[in-house]
């Protein structure tokens, strides 16, 4: 008990206090704990965590087959598969060069596991991302309320922006596209149809005549070209948005370590 | 009309993934298909400029973290700069941050030698590196002392025998550093850790979702430009296939025999524009029928 708790305790609070203090106590001791000595502790301590993961992983799915929990027959996949590679990797070379750098050599067993059957099963498990976000896009995308309007419509831009395609769209469809947004969000507002359909296609008329008067069709301003209007977007509101998020997570890290080093925070204990 | 309408917002899924299936399989099959131009984007061109200012002789450390999964998007992107930095002459270091990111680095070196463009020699041109657990304090190490992290390359020879790591002890040795990642440790780590506190230039590539956490970093000018998923692989791989065309009878550093090609992520274009299209008419058509469906209510 002492060890798991009281010990652990002592040893995550005097750490986190020596890892602090060597950003701002100019010793040279301290300096060259922080910078060298405790990386290289960290390194060996990721290594060795790499190894429990792999044992922890094998714990859970062995209880899950022998207990026949729910779903137990994927966790013999997934055992079979790990053990396979197991083989491979330490004992089974299957290529001239010797064990450890044969899992680089294209002629070991090993290498013929990975990119064989790993690697497209791997593209294939993320290339799936595609289908689900085209089922997904076309239920969720809804002009429900002005929100979920304007993600629509720079998730439409962003979309045809970054891709070749977005660039063939002519400069009048465009136009076309803001005329609709426009009126889309002021559709309301207006109650007789007819002076509703009357307005939006006279608007449209109007401007794409305006357009061939100054000369959009020859010389395109960059607020009618989709992958211009994509770079604004990534440039100014997400650079805003990323920004505003990135400063709430560093002040989230501030507290969480904060409440770390005085030994409040004790769910990395088990809690 | 309007029954038919609301009938399309409750259309099986099945139906928009046989689509979406036929719209990326058909441009893949047939790349030539649907030949579209490629328009470049504005941090392309800045990594682009910012290699092309690399001089002869100087050195970048390439940091490989991606795996399997994200090969398709990232690896395109890493031959095509492999391609720019050794037509330049410039020695190439390759680190590794991911477990799977050896092999990636093998078979992207693998690809250029293939090619044979290029008379290149291991631990005179280019030199690799193992995976180093740790992510982020790897950076650190690096950032710091590059001997103390790695004692061998990957084939297990020391680093004070390899002529290419003469005077190179830390980051601050390089000229460039360009970060492939899908994920973490990734830009956001080279540019906290090592690259914006010892002032050294670096570039990223990586996936499409990652663009957006590394926008802010490119607005500060922390990151040189940014190659953004597959559409920017496809930037960069047309650059610097014309640039490559363009030297190829003039550039010592090319083999004029060699037979230039275009890069996967080029073919791969059509099929990512047409699927998007795709799913922009779905869009569109979702929010017909939820109109009508809404005023049938």
């Amino acid at each position: 008990m002492f060890i798991k708790r009281q010990l652990a305790i002592v040893v995550m609070i005097s750490m986190g206090f020596l890892a602090l203090a060597g950003q701002f106590i100019n010793s040279d001791n301290l300096r060259e704990f922080t910078d060298k000595d405790a990386p290289q502790w960290y390194m060996i301590i990721a290594a060795f965590a790499a190894f429990l993961g792999c044992i922890n992983l094998l714990q859970l799915h062995s209880t899950k087959v022998i207990r026949r929990k729910k779903d137990w027959q994927y966790s013999i996949f997934t055992l079979v598969g790990f053990l396979l590679m197991i083989f491979f990797g330490f004992l089974y070379n299957g290529s001239t060069v010797g064990l450890g750098p044969h899992l680089k050599n294209e002629f070991s067993a090993f290498y013929w596991m990975y990119n064989y059957v790993y690697l497209p099963l791997s593209s294939t498990m993320f290339a799936l991302l595609a289908f689900f976000v085209a089922s997904a896009s076309y239920r969720a995308f809804r002009i429900r309320n002005f929100e979920a309007t304007l993600l629509l419509i720079s998730g439409v831009l962003l979309m045809l922006g970054r891709v070749p395609i977005g660039a063939l769209i002519p400069w009048w469809t465009v136009i076309i596209i803001y005329v609709s947004i426009l009126f889309a969000l002021f559709a309301s507002k207006i109650k007789n149809k007819q002076v509703f359909f009357y307005s939006y296609f006279g608007a449209n008329i109007f401007i794409l005549i305006l357009g061939f008067l100054l000369g959009w069709h020859v010389n395109l301003p960059s607020f009618l070209s989709i992958p211009l209007i994509q770079e604004w977007i990534m440039a100014v509101p997400a650079t805003a948005g990323s920004r505003a998020i990135m400063i709430g997570i560093a002040l989230g890290v501030v507290a969480q370590s904060f409440r770390i080093i005085t030994g409040r925070e004790r769910s990395i204990l088990g809690d | 009309m309007r029954n038919f309408l609301i009938k399309l917002g409750t259309i099986d899924r099945k139906f928009i993934f046989v689509l979406i299936a036929l719209a990326v399989l058909i441009p893949l099959l047939y790349p030539n298909l649907i030949e579209l131009p490629i328009k470049v984007d504005k941090n392309t061109k800045i990594v682009f400029n910012s290699i092309s200012e690399l001089k002869s002789g100087d050195k970048v450390l390439l940091s490989f973290a991606y795996g399997a999964s994200t090969k398709p998007e990232v690896h395109p992107m890493a031959i095509a700069l492999l391609k720019h930095l050794f037509a330049k002459d410039i020695k190439v270091y390759i680190v590794s941050l991911w477990p799977e990111s050896p092999i990636m680095a093998n078979q992207a070196i693998k690809e250029i030698i293939d090619t044979k463009l290029f008379n290149l020699e291991e631990g005179v041109d280019y030199a690799l590196f193992d995976y180093k657990t740790g992510g982020f304090i790897v950076i650190k190490g690096i950032a710091e002392n590059f001997r103390e992290v790695y004692k061998q390359d990957h084939n297990g020879n020391l680093i004070e025998d390899l002529t290419i790591m003469d005077d190179i002890y830390s980051v601050s040795d390089f000229d460039f550093v360009f970060d492939f990642s899908a994920g973490v440790p990734g830009n956001a780590e080279w540019v906290q850790y090592a690259c914006d506190p010892k002032k050294i230039p670096l570039s990223s590539g990586c996936t499409s979702i990652m663009v957006t956490d590394a926008i802010p970093y490119i607005e500060s000018g922390q990151l040189k430009g940014i190659l953004a998923g597959m559409p920017g692989a496809a930037e960069y791989e047309k650059m610097v296939y014309d640039l490559l065309q363009q030297q190829l009878n003039k550039n010592s550093n090319l083999n004029k025999d060699a037979v230039l090609t275009k890069g996967k992520a080029l073919a791969r274009m059509s099929a990512q524009s047409v699927s998007h299209l795709l799913m922009v008419i779905f869009i569109v058509l979702g929010n017909v029928s939820y109109y009508f469906s809404r005023k049938n209510n």
